[in-house]
């Protein structure tokens, strides 16, 4: 595995960019963070809704970090908010593949009810039902 | 020219884990932008996840870039380029969020003209 040759951490540019990247990761952070509270407070949306919290949380944290960064420019904070970005885009990453897969499946049964002819008994049996 | 400190493997290493997903997130949003982009609405907003997708692309090209040479100056394209990614992304949240805000004032609106609809057609 490749490794890099040398790591110099506090260049002038990356801390001042940290710093801009830290407001960005809160106010995300925090709208993630409230649409999870609000989603919990539906009663199918508490399913998922953990997941947004915890989202919000780790952006939170990575904001903390990458604000660590700008103002001390040492590995620590530096580390704290590549750690907290993996595992942020990892967990977007997991959810966007399993939201695709769930798409797709259900776009199948769909299409499988569509040309078996099961929109129609559906139909009939619902109107069955209404009397 | 800036002295160079030893290879931070927690640092590259995280970087290196992420740039899989940033390249899904990239390929991903690019496509959801396209296909949102065919229809008629869609067209308005398509420009905001090709946007962020093109970001997280080359955010991941240079992350790569960076955990290969280790040069200070790709660190800080690399945080530039990151720096990016979430300014668009907050972009992003207020759109949906205005848009959220909307549908909100419109359904109420289209319900409760609705709602007065019924009852003078029951009414009368």
């Amino acid at each position: 595995m490749e490794q890099p040759a040398a790591v110099q951490t506090s260049l002038p540019a990356s801390r001042a960019n940290a710093r801009a990247m830290s407001g960005w990761l809160r106010f995300i952070g925090i709208v993630t963070l409230i649409s999870g509270v609000l989603q919990a407070l539906s009663i199918v949306g508490i399913i998922w809704a953990w997941l947004s919290i915890w989202l919000g949380v780790l952006l939170n944290q990575a904001s903390a970090g990458a604000r660590g960064y700008a103002d001390r420019g040492d590995e620590p904070p530096l580390d704290a908010l590549t750690a907290k970005l993996k595992t942020c885009f990892t967990l977007i990453g997991i959810v966007t593949i399993v939201a695709i897969a769930v798409s797709l499946i259900a776009g199948a049964v769909w299409l499988v009810i569509f040309a078996t002819g099961g929109m129609g008994l559906l139909l009939e049996r619902l109107r069955e039902l209404g009397g | 020219m800036m002295e160079a400190t030893p290879p931070t493997d927690s640092v590259a290493e995280n970087i290196r884990a992420t740039v899989p997903w940033l390249k899904l997130m990239g390929v991903v949003n690019v496509i959801g932008g396209a296909l949102g982009a065919l229809t008629i609405w869609g067209v308005v907003f398509a420009w905001l996840p090709i946007w962020l997708g093109v970001v997280l692309l080359r955010t991941a090209q240079q992350a790569e870039v960076w955990v290969r040479s280790g040069d200070p100056a790709g660190l800080a394209d690399l945080t530039r380029r990151l720096r990016t990614c979430f300014f668009v992304a907050s972009v992003a949240a207020v759109v949906g969020l205005v848009l959220a805000a909307l549908g909100t004032v419109t359904a109420t609106v289209i319900g409760l003209g609705l709602s007065r609809w019924l009852l003078r057609w029951r009414g009368g």
